[in-house]
C-alpha cells in the first residue's frame, strides 16, 4: 500500500515536472524579454495558483472533467474514459497547481541573463533558436534545476486538489498525502507517523541539497 | 463616549443573562434533517438550537479538544462510544437516534439492479470505507456481490453524491439522505448490509437538551426523518 503510493507519487511528480518544464521554458523566456502589454496579465495568471485555495482549482477541474462539459465529453470520446479519478486527470490538476513554482525561477534566471548575450549571439549570426539552445539554456541551468526541484516537491506536497478530483483509488490516484490523511482520520497513527516522518525527512533532504548546491555555485561564480 | 461604552457593556451582559441557545454538533449527512426540524422545534418548545456541522471524525476531535457543544449527532456508533469513554460520561448519555439506509444510484443501462454489479466492469463510487460507515457498508456489499471493478472512494457521502451528480461515474452506492434529488436511485434491502446505527451523545445535560431529544420522538419529527431517507430506531 505504502509502496504503491510512493511509486504513484513519484510518477505523478515526475510527469508533472517534465511536462511543466517543456511548457514553461519558452513561456519564461518570453516573459523575461517581452515588452508586450499582455505581460502583467500573463504573469498574474501564472501566479494565480499561489494565492488561490486549492479548492477553487479542484472545483473548476471537477466541472471541466464532468462529461456534462464539452471538454470532459471530448476527452471521453477520444480516450474512452473519463478524466476524473484517473492518473492523467491528476497530472493536469498538478500542472495547474505547480505552474508558478516552475515558471518563476526560470523567468528570474532568464531575466538575469540580460539582453546583451542574445544580442552578441545575434551579431555572430546565430538564429534565435540556436541562441536559446546553445547559450541561454545552458546558462540557465541553475534556474532550471531550482524550477524542477520546486515543481517536483510542490507536486509531492499537493493535497487539496487531489482530494477533490482523485477518488482515492490505490495505485491509480491514492498519493502519499491522501494515504496519510486516510490513516490520520481512521486513527491509525503508527502508519501515519511513518508516512509523515518520511515526507518531512525526504523533503528536507531534497531542499537541503538544492540550497547547498545553490550556495556552492554562487561561490564558484563569485570566485 | 463613556456612555456608549457602558451601554455596550450593558447590552453584552444582557445577552449573557438570556438563555443561550443549544449548540448542536451534527455530522454533515444529518445536517439537513436538523435544519428542517429547527423551525418546528422552536414553534413547539419556544427554544432554539444552533448547528455546527462537519464530519463525525472532525467533530469528535474538536469535542476531545474541549469544543463547547451540548449535543453531538454522529453518523455511527463508534465515535460516540469512544467519546463516552474518553470523557467519562455515564452510559445513558448515548442513544441511537436514526438508522441510515444505503441506496444504489445508477444511470448505466448495464446496471438495472444490484445483482448486475457482479459482472459490471465500470467504476463504482462509494464513500471512503475507512472514514464513513456508509462507505464501509457499501464496500462490504460490493465484496458480497462479487464486484471486481474499480471503487472510486469519495471522502464522504456528500462528495459521493457530488461525483454522481456531475456524472463523473454512472454508478454509486451512497446514503439515501444525500441522494434524494439524484436520478436513478434504487432502494436496497437493509438485510443485505450491516445496520447503520447513528448515535448521539449528550455532552452537557440541560432542560433544552432534554426538550430536543423528546421532540425527536414526536410523530412530526419522525416523519421528517423518514422523508430524508432514514428509519427510526426500534423503540426499547
Amino acid at each position: 500500500m505504502i509502496l504503491d503510493a510512493i511509486g504513484l507519487t513519484l510518477r505523478l511528480a515526475g510527469t508533472t515536472t517534465l511536462l511543466l518544464l517543456i511548457i514553461c521554458m519558452p513561456l519564461a523566456a518570453w516573459l523575461a524579454s517581452t515588452r508586450s502589454r499582455a505581460k502583467p496579465w500573463v504573469e498574474s495568471l501564472v501566479a494565480l495558483p499561489l494565492v488561490l485555495p486549492p479548492t477553487v482549482l479542484g472545483f473548476y477541474l471537477l466541472l471541466i472533467m464532468s462529461p456534462n462539459s464539452q471538454i470532459g465529453a471530448a476527452w471521453v470520446e477520444l480516450f474512452g474514459q473519463s478524466l476524473a479519478f484517473s492518473f492523467w486527470g491528476l497530472v493536469i490538476g498538478s500542472m495547474a497547481y505547480s505552474l508558478p513554482f516552475v515558471v518563476q525561477p526560470l523567468q528570474r534566471t532568464f531575466e538575469g541573463q540580460g539582453a546583451f548575450i542574445a544580442e552578441a549571439a545575434h551579431t555572430l549570426g546565430a538564429h534565435p533558436w540556436q541562441t536559446f539552445w546553445a547559450i541561454r539554456l545552458p546558462l540557465a541551468l541553475p534556474g532550471l534545476i531550482a524550477a524542477s526541484v520546486l515543481g517536483f516537491t510542490h507536486t509531492v506536497g499537493e493535497f487539496g486538489v487531489v482530494l477533490m478530483i482523485g477518488g482515492n483509488i490505490p495505485g491509480q490516484t491514492q498519493v502519499l498525502s491522501i494515504l496519510l490523511f486516510d490513516q490520520v482520520e481512521s486513527l491509525n497513527y503508527a502508519l501515519a507517523h511513518q508516512l509523515a516522518g518520511g515526507l518531512v525527512l525526504s523533503s528536507l533532504l531534497v531542499l537541503f541539497c538544492l540550497y547547498r548546491w545553490n550556495h556552492q555555485s554562487a561561490i564558484r561564480i563569485g570566485g | 463616549m463613556v456612555k456608549r461604552l457602558l451601554a455596550g457593556v450593558w447590552l453584552l451582559s444582557a445577552a449573557v443573562w438570556a438563555e443561550p441557545p443549544l449548540t448542536v454538533a451534527v455530522t454533515a449527512s444529518f445536517k439537513p434533517v436538523l435544519e428542517a426540524l429547527s423551525e418546528p422545534f422552536t414553534q413547539a418548545s419556544g427554544r432554539s438550537f444552533r448547528l455546527v456541522s462537519a464530519s463525525t471524525g472532525v467533530l469528535s476531535q474538536q469535542i476531545l479538544s474541549g469544543a463547547p457543544f451540548d449535543v453531538f449527532f454522529a453518523a455511527d456508533r463508534a465515535h460516540p462510544q469512544q467519546l463516552l469513554k474518553a470523557l467519562g460520561l455515564p452510559d445513558d448519555r448515548v442513544q441511537t437516534y436514526a438508522l441510515g439506509t444505503l441506496v444504489l444510484v445508477t444511470q448505466d443501462p448495464a446496471v438495472k439492479s444490484l445483482a448486475d454489479l457482479r459482472d459490471y466492469t465500470g467504476r463504482v463510487i462509494i464513500a471512503n470505507p475507512l472514514q464513513a460507515p456508509y462507505g464501509a457498508a457499501a464496500d462490504q456489499l460490493l465484496d458480497q456481490l462479487g464486484y471486481s471493478g474499480t471503487r472510486v472512494r469519495a471522502n464522504n457521502v456528500s462528495q459521493a453524491r457530488q461525483y454522481l451528480s456531475l456524472n463523473l461515474a454512472a454508478v454509486g452506492l451512497t446514503a439515501a439522505s444525500v441522494a434524494q434529488d439524484l436520478p436513478g436511485v434504487q432502494s436496497i434491502d437493509p438485510a443485505l448490509y450491516p445496520v447503520l446505527e447513528q448515535q448521539l451523545v449528550v455532552l452537557r445535560r440541560s432542560d433544552q437538551a432534554v426538550a430536543l431529544l423528546a421532540f425527536l420522538q414526536t410523530a412530526p419529527a419522525v416523519q421528517v426523518l423518514r422523508d430524508f431517507g432514514y428509519r427510526e430506531p426500534a423503540q426499547p
